[in-house]
């Protein structure tokens, strides 16, 4: 038993050996080298983890054509159901899967935590920069230069929805700005509604509002990680949506509950800031107000045309993948060809 | 009595409303009044349960499959183990019986949640994570069962049962599985219906070690398609079946084995 444990130890302990040697680029430790990423020979076997449905299918086709690299794809809770807690907890027993999906707001997490595997000395993977809008690829780069931590899969730019029969009805124009965007709240409280919903609880979102704004709560620079909060960019839309709040002229209601679809259903709350993806709890949500919506760019704060970004996610390799040349080729495939994507 | 009647109230609205919302379609679930049927229910309700059944090639009947095995085998298991347990504890004479007595009595303090983490990572040095066997292991494992059968055999099973047994030269063994288990079963259908029901609606321990979803048992596996709604909308309504569809095992073995729940068999046996 003893004798097991030792060896299962050395195991280990040559296995991180092996990956400092692998992760080279990403520590600060070592400088980047070029060797750290080789393709193994033979038939590889790939780990996925995703909770994105009909990945399945997605990869039934990459296994048919590649047969030398093969991937099992698992299905599993989405990640802040309790999937994250499991692959810290598998990195930490080092047996996490080889791919996984993070979102970009708890890529920073891993990362701190060295759970990715940095593939930017794989191949084709800083090619596929040129796939990805700048600001996308610099949330999976964290602005190191030749790293490279994730390859990003869909992203939530935001647009504004609105009722429009509800505003065409009260003769409101579509607020372009986010000072409209306040006189507009005061005309639908006295038309019988509220012009949106402030789900408090909902961080993801109202940093997706101060990105907007110009605001970067956690960036990079210097090596060292800078956390800024409190900025002016942050305290403006603070004090903005305190103000629609402290006048009552939005809901607060915990987002994507059934109060707050029903609120949507209703036609209590008429317009609804949002990703893409929006689109999607709208129709599930309130169903009765199918047909009734449109989409507006998002309010502004000065004549620059910006958008905030909520949600989307990536695809990583995991610290202790034995074969992140492979699984980088897998995920570019994934995030970049066209099979894969339609 | 009106007390009484407040709380089965309480109790039964949610499993209504359950029976109700799964007979709806993802429309009419957002738009109907919630605790009432709609006229097209009875249709609705069976294109649901056939959804249910078909969807992603039939994982559902496969995740029902596994729970009935993890919770019918483990828990039989658990039962008789934790009877062997009990007896031996309460019938024998040996050294650090009461120790260990008590080590077992403080397993019963320790929630299952706080046991999930270290068992994962114990598992995983012996690489038995994402298999069957990380989930049927700890299941088997029933503080409270030996407790329960320790105190029920020390008043159930006579001293002089026993001893006539032996005199007629009957085996320890064989002691234990003709005549204990049978002055026991109360106790043990007790101690099986509570392994049963507490390995069926174990959710944290396979969340955190079990990856495939074909091992996934039907909580953690409604849970995962419930994480899926605001990419699939339509999944709603297979979460709601789903969750009444995974009540239906629980209800037969409560009401089958009822009438197992006797107690003082063996009460009479000695006058």
């Amino acid at each position: 038993m003893h004798k097991k444990f030792m060896k299962v130890a050395a195991v280990a302990v040559f296995a991180s050996l092996a990956l400092v040697g692998c992760s080279a680029g990403g520590g600060s430790t070592t400088p980047s080298s070029s060797a750290s990423c080789t393709p193994s020979s033979g038939t590889v076997n790939l780990s996925f983890t995703s909770w994105v449905p009909g990945m399945d299918k997605v990869v039934a086709l990459w296994n048919a054509k590649n047969p030398k690299i093969q991937v099992k794809v698992s299905t599993v809770p989405n990640g802040n159901s309790g999937t994250y807690t499991n692959f810290f907890n598998q990195l930490k027993a080092g047996n996490a899967p080889d791919i996984g999906q993070v979102e970009y707001d708890t890529l920073p997490a891993f990362r701190v935590q060295d759970g990715l595997q940095n593939i930017g000395a794989c191949a084709g993977v800083t090619a596929a920069k040129s796939d990805f809008s700048a600001g996308l690829w610099n949330q999976v780069t964290f602005g190191e230069a030749s790293s490279v931590y994730a390859i990003p899969q869909d992203s939530g730019p935001m647009a504004l929805y609105y009722r429009k029969d509800l505003f065409q009805k009260a003769g409101i124009a579509v607020p372009t700005t986010w000072d409209e965007y306040a006189a507009a709240a005061v005309k639908i409280k006295a038309a019988g509604g509220n012009i949106t919903n402030f789900p408090k609880g909902d961080v993801n979102w109202f940093a997706g509002l101060v990105s907007q704004a110009g605001g970067q709560w956690f960036s990079t620079s210097g090596g060292a990680w800078s956390v800024k909060l409190t900025s002016p960019e942050s305290t403006k839309v603070a004090n903005y949506w305190q103000d629609l709040i402290s006048k009552k002229l939005v809901t607060t209601i915990p987002g994507f509950t059934d109060q707050w679809n029903n609120a949507y259903n209703t036609g209590e709350d008429w317009t609804w800031v949002s990703a893409v993806w929006g689109a999607n709890s709208i129709s599930s949500g309130a169903p009765t107000t199918t047909g009734n919506w449109a989409v507006a760019p998002m309010p502004q704060w000065s004549s620059t045309d910006t958008a905030g970004a909520w949600g989307g996610s990536s695809s990583v390799v995991f610290k202790g993948s034995k074969h992140p040349a492979e699984a980088s080729k897998f995920i570019l495939w994934l995030n970049t060809s066209t099979e894969a994507l339609t | 009595m009106l007390i009484m009647g407040v709380f089965t109230l309480y109790f039964l609205i949610p499993i209504f409303w359950l029976l109700v919302s799964s007979t709806k379609t993802l429309g009419n679930f957002n738009s109907t009044f919630s605790l009432w049927f709609t006229p097209t229910s009875l249709a609705d309700g069976v294109t649901n349960i056939t959804k249910l059944f078909t969807y992603n090639d039939g994982i559902f009947p496969r995740w029902m499959f596994n729970s009935i095995v993890y919770a019918v085998v483990a828990g039989g298991l658990g039962t008789i183990l934790a009877a062997m347990c009990g007896y031996a504890l309460s019938k024998y004479r040996f050294r650090g019986r009461e120790v260990i007595f008590n080590v077992v009595l403080g397993g019963v303090l320790v929630p299952a949640t706080a046991l999930a983490l270290p068992l994962f990572l114990i598992f995983s040095q012996v690489q038995l994570t994402n298999t069957f066997w990380s989930v049927f292991l700890p299941s088997i494992v029933s503080p409270f069962g030996v407790y329960l059968s320790r105190i029920y055999a020390a008043s159930s099973v006579p001293d002089e049962i026993i001893e006539a047994a032996r005199i007629d030269g009957s085996g320890e063994v064989r002691t234990f599985f003709t005549v204990a288990v049978r002055l026991m079963s109360p106790a043990l259908v007790t101690v099986f219906l509570f392994q049963f029901v507490s390995i069926w609606n174990n959710f944290f321990l396979p969340l955190v070690i079990l990856r495939d979803q074909t091992l996934f048992p039907v909580t953690l596996g409604l849970y995962t398609w419930n994480s899926q709604v605001s990419e699939i909308p339509d999944i709603r309504t297979l979460v709601i079946v789903g969750a009444l569809v995974s009540i239906i095992p629980l209800l037969v073995a409560f009401l089958s084995l009822q009438r197992f729940w006797r107690n003082g068999l063996g009460s009479g046996g000695l006058k």
